[in-house]
């Protein structure tokens, strides 16, 4: 499952800065409220969470090694 | 009382680690537990101390405010870590404030019971002591970091930290804004480092995944 931007609908109050801010127009605002209805094009770049007023929008990164070749 | 796996952790913290098991199990009946769902404030800064904490289960961050609103992470807690201790026993406010980073269960030791017990058993006075050693160790090597150390080196330690955490088990999803607290800077600041060490070919982002490529790159840069 593609892992996705997560939305606070407690912090989001529908500005739609995100929806401004998304090149992949993966975020829409539905019922005054952040969804990544386009999940499959999101490219998580992260620029809806720098740019949410709110910080209703984070993006959780997941810190991993990279596999040692040959294993 | 039965036997609980759960209770090892914080059976194994340094408090504890020269009791009797009958002295363990009298002391383990003093807590008092309290679950916390995921972002929940423990506690905030300045308030009345309750007691020592102990986590149970889950993870926690204990953090500092500044009044811009800018949060500096002091610790991340595991299972067995114990937290609050210092207004117990200096008789302040909190000196921090603690929240849940996923769904957790803390337990605490109240400040009355802490007292009586330490009276009553020496051995836990001298795991107090060696707790608090260990606190100001870590402190002071904080103090160096955030003088002495750039940016992108505090950044390349704390991605070391995660990574090492993670092959233990305990791997943590991070924002961007939760390394910034972690590593005493600006959101921003930590956009530009990650974007630098990928251009040095040291890390690449994958989505959601920050990989790690060139381990021993980053240890030079620690």
């Amino acid at each position: 499952m593609q892992v996705l931007p997560m939305v606070d609908e407690a912090l989001c109050d529908g500005c739609g800065a995100c929806v401004d801010a998304c090149h992949s127009h993966a975020v829409e605002i539905i019922n005054n409220k952040a969804v990544f209805v386009r999940g499959n094009d999101c490219d998580y770049c992260t620029d809806c969470e720098s740019l949410c007023p709110k910080g209703a929008i984070s993006c959780p990164l997941e810190i991993v090694l990279a596999p040692v070749a040959g294993r | 009382m039965p036997s609980d796996p759960l209770w090892d952790p914080i059976r194994a913290n340094l408090y504890f680690a020269n009791l009797r098991p009958a002295e363990w199990e009298e002391i383990r009946g003093l807590f008092r537990e309290r679950p916390l769902d995921a972002g929940e404030i423990a506690f905030m800064e300045g308030e009345q101390s309750l007691g020592i904490f102990f986590v149970k289960a889950g993870r926690l961050r204990v953090f500092k405010t500044s009044p811009e609103g800018r949060e500096q992470v002091l610790r991340i807690l595991n299972p067995g870590d114990s937290f609050n201790d210092v207004p117990v026993f200096d008789l302040g406010p909190n000196a921090a404030s603690a929240q849940a980073m996923q769904a957790s269960t803390v337990c605490v030791l109240r400040t009355e019971d802490t007292e009586a017990l330490i009276q009553r058993y020496p051995a836990l006075a001298l795991g107090i002591i060696r707790v608090f050693a260990s606190r100001l160790r870590h402190v002071t090597t904080l103090v160096e970091d955030l003088s002495f150390r750039h940016v992108t080196s505090r950044l390349a330690k704390v991605l070391l930290m995660q990574v090492e955490e993670a092959g233990k088990g305990r791997s943590l999803h991070l924002t961007q804004q939760d390394l910034a607290s972690m590593v005493g800077t600006a959101r921003e600041v930590v956009v530009r480092s990650l974007r630098s060490l990928e251009s040095q070919g040291i890390i690449k982002r994958e989505r959601h995944k920050l990989v790690i490529l060139d381990k021993d790159a980053l240890w030079r840069l620690a």
